[in-house]
């Protein structure tokens, strides 16, 4: 397992090392001078050299390459020419409140499509199932900015019930102590993602309680309870682990929307704004930190896999 | 200078979603009929009025602009952080520059709001003498001439992180500068100038400093009236003043806490600021200007998006910011371009609404150097004939919702100045797509509506193309706008559209602000960067900090703005004119000057989009400044 574990960080290592080359690389093909972009039209050669020597853009491709990946292993991402703050502090200031809301939304999600799934699938074809499946495919369809659009329409502007931002602390902990303001963006992250959620859900505990070791447990006068639990949980959940892997960068990046519509400041935001404005140390830096969080959550299903299914084993 | 640089972050999304959020709101049954008439969404244009009783104390909210948080503090600011954020937002609530611009709305200095009295210039124009008012530094030393050379000290040896420095221009054109006594500067320059354009474009870009500043660690004692041998007084001690400052004004979570930053002359003091852009002001009680604030707190919140801040409006209530509760309101916002149809609502929850324009003139951009299209964007003609295809009035209706002013020459009629003349409102070039035909035709092309014009009798002579242009050419252009602004999507899609009776194909490529300011540059024929032919950046030129509407920045051969390559040797003397006539001959220069470029088309002229902002119900005080700065200082609630 160990040995398993330091090949996939080390296959991680490469493939964020290859993400951040492509980004680079993809960076340098936009035409024009950078620095023309970011100074102006009013700016004068001698200024556009010197913004180019202090940022080492007067060096090679490779050598601009070598020395971000360089500062990247010592620990630093950078520094924003646009927003005067490191990439790290960025970094650090807004991956906690984004953990927060998408973390909070991707548990209730789960909390609720899992239970859902199963009662769908052991209450198949019947109205349970009917109207959950309605919904579902209501609420998958319908985008995330749309959803919280409805959402601050009807409880924010129409009825006053909830404020229409997300708290606007600027520490994890206050953000928390604004509970009111996290109802609408949670809500709107984890509605969309139950519909998501339930339906891998329902699917896998489907084929579960067709298989023989359900119907041998049943026949063996196990309580229901205790067969949903025991033997049609935990084996669904193996496929529904995957979506959870995945679900960790989104956690970085699957916010924008919300970020966007709920006046909330996160890492989906900050890396989207820097794309469109040529910020190209915010873009590096935040590729960096998805790539690692993208592999790593992917590392962490598999381990998972482990866990659920004893046949699963890595050597 | 422009500003199209400084669009907000994310302009991009803010589209999309902006448009989403008209329709939701279209069917939530939200959406309110909408003002049409050019010029106003519904808005005064002036200060409002206070019908209740004047109270002091109250925290005004301001909503920033979506994405550009202040983050920097020193006065002497580069390019990349050049922002309205940073400088009207931050830097002049804490530092008062020298001269006050936008009197009461108006383009002019505001003399009583300035420390500086008007200047006077002698010896044929080439001596400026400025005297001080008595202005207090928090820290207890007088704003003096000392402070004013400091600021000329530090720009002397800084000049490349300055974001107005023009080589030539300030402060190169200044030979030498001293200080008469404690309240008198004296700068000598190295020509005769239009005082007009040397106070309004050369001395607008002065901030005196605070002694307190001038020193290159925090180790160091803050120096004292009395002290020699300051750094600044050599070339190299300033660039190390100014490396300790750019390196103090790094550390943005620092700056309500830090001894430098906090020594300031303005009408308030900074107590907070997180690192999304919440900003929490506090009357400065030292402050010797006339407008003492009246507000018990200034907060200054930050928005992701346009969309999230029109939200806000509409619920009327925001989080507030940090430390802020959940029912404080927007005191000052502003309506998104895609949402002005709602302007009749917002009334309707009681906010006040108010038209800001600032002074500028808004255009799109040929490329003159471009090897394929340059040779026709050369011809005057055409020019004329592109120029009839815009349909200013159309647009402002169509698109801007009414806010947005026609433009037909570089200085703009309103706001209100003194420097347009009389044929500032009028437009030489109407829309009329027969005008544009006739001019086409006439001058040898055979116009095919629907279908692609081409040149059917090339030649340099009359009736014919012009220099360059080859038999059969087709005049198919690909114009480059910025995504994110709903008015430039409609404008430029029209634009197409018309272009298209006359046989004109243009391709539209909507991109990315970024890559709009990465590739619309000055160029040569040769090079690969000339390969754009026509674009804009989605706003216009605004005369900030150069507030004299006179051409060398942006139409005088080479001049750095001068992206489009535009060269008219005329054109560059009446520029020359417009900066070095007296004062008795600067405005028959300036008029020369801009009947020259209204009609001589160094590009095309389009709306100027402006702002609607929404003031709550009891705010008073707030009068647009034509150069978009704030003064919470004047605003007061009243309890009607």
């Amino acid at each position: 397992m160990i040995g398993y574990v330091l090949r996939r960080l080390a296959q991680a290592v490469v493939v964020v090392l290859g993400v951040t080359v492509l980004v680079f690389l993809l960076e340098h093909l936009i035409p024009g001078s950078l620095a023309r972009a970011i100074l102006g039209p009013r700016a004068s050669q001698a200024e556009i050299a010197a913004f180019d020597r202090a940022n080492g853009l007067d060096r090679p491709l490779v050598v601009q390459y070598f020395t971000f990946a360089s500062h990247v292993l010592h620990g630093n991402l950078g520094y924003s020419y646009r927003l005067n703050v490191s990439v790290d502090s960025l970094v650090v200031h807004e991956m906690p409140n984004d953990l927060i809301l998408v973390g909070s939304a991707l548990v209730l999600a789960f909390m609720i499509a899992i239970p859902l799934g199963v009662a769908q699938a052991v209450r198949r074809n019947r109205a349970l199932d009917h109207a959950a499946t309605g919904v579902a495919f209501l609420l998958y369809s319908m985008p995330s900015y749309w959803l919280g659009l409805l959402l601050i329409g009807g409880l924010a502007i129409g009825v006053h019930v909830f404020p229409p931002e997300a708290p606007q602390a600027a520490t994890p902990a206050g953000v928390l102590a604004d509970p009111r303001a996290l109802v609408l963006p949670i809500a709107t992250l984890t509605l969309v993602n139950v519909a998501l959620f339930s339906r891998y859900m329902r699917s896998s505990a489907v084929d579960t309680l067709a298989q023989d070791y359900v119907r041998v447990a049943r026949s063996k006068g196990l309580p229901e309870r205790a067969v949903l639990v025991r033997h049609v949980l935990r084996n669904s959940l193996v496929s529904v682990v995957t979506l959870v892997g995945l679900s960790i960068p989104a956690v970085l990046t699957s916010g924008l929307v919300v970020e966007y519509v709920f006046n909330f400041p996160g890492i989906g935001l900050t890396y989207y704004n820097a794309a469109v404005n040529a910020d190209y140390p915010v873009e590096l830096g935040i590729t960096v930190v998805v790539g690692l969080a993208t592999v790593l959550g992917s590392l962490l299903a598999d381990l998972a896999y482990a866990v659920l299914d004893p046949r699963v084993r890595y050597g | 200078m422009r500003r199209t640089v400084m669009l907000p972050r994310g302009a991009r999304g803010r589209r999309v979603l902006g448009v989403l959020v008209l329709v939701v709101f279209g069917a939530l049954g939200l959406v309110a009929c909408s003002s049409s008439r050019p010029g106003s969404a519904g808005g005064t244009s002036g200060s409002t009025t206070a019908p209740g009783v004047p109270i002091d104390g109250g925290t005004a909210y301001f909503a920033e602009q979506p994405e550009t948080p202040p983050d920097y503090i020193f006065p002497l600011i580069s390019s990349n952080l050049f922002t309205v954020a940073n400088t009207a937002d931050l830097q002049t609530l804490l530092y008062e520059p020298l001269y006050w611009f936008g009197d009461k709305g108006s383009t002019a200095i505001d003399y009583p709001l300035s420390i500086g009295n008007a200047p006077v210039y002698s010896d044929h124009n080439t001596v400026v003498t400025i005297t001080l008012k008595h202005y207090l530094w928090s820290d207890g030393e007088t704003v003096s001439a000392r402070d004013v050379l400091f600021w000329i000290h530090l720009l002397k040896a800084n000049a490349d992180d300055w974001a107005s420095y023009v080589p030539g221009g300030f402060p190169d054109n200044v030979t030498w500068a001293r200080a008469l006594n404690a309240t008198t500067v004296q700068l000598h320059l190295n020509a005769s100038y239009n005082p007009l354009w040397y106070t309004y474009n050369e001395l607008s870009q002065i901030t005196p400093l605070p002694l307190a500043w001038d020193r290159t660690s925090l180790a160091a004692p803050a120096p004292s009236t009395g002290d020699t041998d300051l750094p600044d007084t050599t070339p190299a001690g300033a660039r190390a003043v100014y490396d300790f400052l750019n390196g103090q004004a790094k550390d943005v979570a620092s700056y309500p806490s830090n001894p430098i930053w906090s020594v300031v002359d303005g009408a308030w003091k900074l107590v907070g600021l997180t690192t999304d852009g919440t900003a929490t002001f506090v009357p400065d009680r030292t402050f010797s200007g006339p407008n003492k604030p009246r507000l018990a707190k200034f907060v200054e919140l930050p928005f992701t998006s346009a969309a999230a801040e029109f939200l806000v409006l509409r619920a009327g209530a925001s989080t507030g910011g940090s430390g802020s509760s959940s029912s404080d309101a927007i005191s000052v916002g502003y309506v998104p371009d895609n949402d002005v149809p709602q302007s009749s609502a917002l009334r309707a929850q009681g906010y006040q609404l108010v038209d800001w324009y600032p002074f500028q003139f808004d255009y799109f951009e040929p490329n003159f150097n471009n090897p394929t299209v340059g040779p026709i964007l050369r011809q005057w003609y055409f020019r004329q004939a592109f120029q009839h295809l815009v349909d200013q009035l159309g647009w402002i209706h169509a698109y801007y919702g009414g806010l947005g002013l026609p433009t037909y020459g570089p200085v703009p009629a309103s706001p209100s100045n003194p420097y347009a003349d009389a044929n500032a409102s009028v437009n030489p070039y109407p829309f009329s797509v027969p005008a544009a035909k006739s001019l086409l035709v006439a001058h040898g092309w055979d116009v095919i509506p629907n279908g692609l014009t081409t040149c059917a009798r090339a030649g340099t002579g009359a009736g014919e193309c012009g220099k360059g242009i080859r038999l059969g050419e087709g005049l198919n252009f690909t114009l480059m706008y910025p995504s994110g602004l709903s008015y430039t999507d409609g404008s430029m899609i029209d634009l197409q559209s018309v272009a298209k009776e006359v046989g004109i194909e243009i391709a539209l490529k909507e991109v990315t602000a970024g890559t709009i300011a990465q590739t619309i540059d000055s160029c040569s024929p040769g090079e690969a960067a000339c390969s754009w032919e026509l674009g804009q950046y989605g706003a216009g030129w605004v005369f900030e900090p150069d507030h004299y509407p006179s051409g060398e920045e942006i139409f005088e051969t080479g001049a750095l703005g001068n992206v489009s390559n535009y060269s008219n040797p005329t054109s560059d003397k009446l520029i020359v004119a417009t900066t070095k006539t007296s004062s008795a001959g600067a405005q028959a220069a300036l008029d020369a000057y801009q009947n020259q470029i209204r009609l001589e088309l160094p590009n095309f002229w389009q709306p100027s989009p402006g702002t609607l902002v929404t003031l709550s119900s009891n705010l008073h005080g707030f009068v647009p400044n034509a150069y978009g700065f704030i003064s919470p200082e004047e605003w007061y609630f009243t309890n009607g």
